[in-house]
């Protein structure tokens, strides 16, 4: 390496935060083990993503927390980015977003009771081809009565009603979680991440919908401004990415608060 | 105007100004959640390409099939089409995995981790639906034949689908040597690279309203 690269005012901003956070952590922290360090300069040089948080394995053992966790801590769309194309391209309106979310939902129910009950067994290849293959025949099934009821809704989602199929929300949901664990277990994860992804959709939806027509639900709101490009792909990935940060830094004071008020707990024991 | 130059700068719209990540989101969850390795991306948009352009001739097959029948295309047929073509899909993938496995044991190794996504996703399903509705007239008018303007529909999306994959890829490549909130980091921030990047697309296109 020339020596003017070893000059911190040549070094690039990358290179120059890792120096000066090692600097920082043999200063004033030596008393911390190799390790420790190791993982403070991945973390605040921010070199890798917490991995952990895609793809849970295992997830929680039971109902109530699997539940709980499709909702808040696992949610599919904040934290998995499951179902992010359904969200941009059909959430136009709380009606759309609702009918989307309601199909996606029963979707998801019933292939991760599938996956749990029948489908764990086979080997991987057939398997995913097993869940496309379910949810596009409940699909069928649902169109026939959805377009005798609800053919406007359906035609505005447009291509995006069969992408329901294929997107991660009903394969790796029901890959990563359902067959790890019993039917009971996978029907409450589902029932949790579709309320999860419901609730995002739906949010998402309401807001396009009242900044592009000022209304909610078709109830007008007085709005008399008007953003039409909320309508288009970009607003819905900005949004998210607000929404996404919010929910992180939210678990995490929950975390940390919950942890604190554990130690407070295990002092006053002592 | 010529019906093959109309039909480059079809093909051109459809790599860049209705590129289908930025302008549709197609293909977003699986490019979003491949970016914790962008190792992957290149064998992953490659994949991709080959698999749309598979789709959009399955597509074609189908169509054609479907017009001599005499079905028309209204909102409950392109349904029965998306599903029929994703019957395909799930065939295909099969006979890949089988294939593969089989024949070409090392190149399996190499793509067994993106094999499944590069089929199984919005952007390979959503290719064909979508041509079938904005563009059968344009299809059937090609001086080459309808079979040779869905290869290259298919091709012009697999394109525009891996320029947006090296876009994320080094995009990605800088972001994660940034120092961003520690809320930021990850996902939200790739979100909004994303939604950036499909600011800027959406400008090519002049669109300011809906999808």
């Amino acid at each position: 390496m020339p020596k003017s690269e070893n000059r911190p005012g040549r070094q690039s901003g990358y290179r120059r935060r890792v120096h000066s956070t090692l600097v920082d952590l043999v200063v004033r922290q030596q008393g911390r083990s190799e390790e420790n360090s190791l993982r403070g300069v991945a973390r605040t040089a921010n070199i890798r993503d917490t991995l952990e948080e895609y793809y849970p394995k295992q997830g929680a053992k039971n109902p109530a927390q699997a539940f709980a966790d499709g909702i808040f801590g696992n949610n599919p769309v904040l934290f998995n980015a499951l179902g992010v194309v359904l969200i941009v391209g059909s959430a136009s309106t709380v009606k759309n977003a609702s009918l989307v979310a309601l199909v996606a939902g029963l979707l998801m129910v019933i292939c991760e009771f599938c996956a749990s009950l029948i489908y764990k067994r086979l080997p991987p290849a057939l398997r995913l081809a097993c869940y496309v293959v379910t949810s596009a025949a409940v699909l069928y099934l649902l169109s026939l009565f959805l377009f005798d009821n609800y053919s406007a809704e359906v035609s505005a989602v447009g291509i995006y009603f069969p992408l329901i199929c294929v997107t991660g929300l009903v394969t790796m949901r029901a890959e990563s979680y359902a067959i790890h664990n019993t039917p009971l277990c996978a029907v409450a994860d589902a029932l949790g991440g579709a309320l999860g992804f419901g609730a995002v959709i739906i949010f998402v939806g309401a807001l396009r919908e009242l900044l592009t027509l000022g209304t909610v639900g078709g109830l007008r709101l007085g709005v008399t401004h008007f953003f039409p490009s909320a309508n288009l792909a970009f607003f819905t990935f900005l949004i998210l990415a607000v929404f996404c940060a919010g929910a992180r830094q939210a678990i995490a004071v929950y975390r940390r608060a919950k942890r604190r008020h554990e130690e407070e707990d295990k002092e006053d024991d002592r | 105007m010529s019906g093959f130059s109309q039909f480059m700068i079809y093909a051109l719209t459809l790599v860049f100004s209705e590129n289908i990540l930025f302008s549709r989101g197609l293909g977003s969850d699986v490019l979003l959640r491949t970016a914790l390795n962008p190792r992957q991306f290149t064998k992953m948009g490659l994949l991709l390409t080959a698999y749309t352009v598979i789709s959009s001739v399955i597509g074609w097959a189908e169509d054609l099939g479907m017009n001599a029948l005499g079905i028309g295309i209204g909102s409950d047929m392109l349904l029965g089409r998306a599903l029929i073509y994703l019957l395909c899909l799930t065939l295909l993938y099969l006979l890949s995995d089988g294939v593969l496995k089989v024949y070409f044991p090392h190149f399996f190794a190499d793509v067994a981790e993106v094999l499944p996504f590069s089929i199984f996703n919005t952007a390979v399903l959503g290719a064909p639906v979508l041509t079938a509705r904005m563009n059968t007239t344009l299809l059937s008018g090609f001086s080459g034949g309808g079979f040779l303007a869905a290869v290259l529909v298919g091709l012009a999306v697999g394109i525009g689908f891996m320029l947006a994959v090296l876009l994320m890829a080094e995009g990605i490549r800088q972001i994660e040597s940034m120092d961003l909130p520690a809320a930021f980091s990850g996902l939200p921030a790739r979100l909004l690279y994303v939604g950036l990047l499909a600011m800027a697309f959406s400008a090519f296109s002049g669109r300011q309203t809906g999808i």
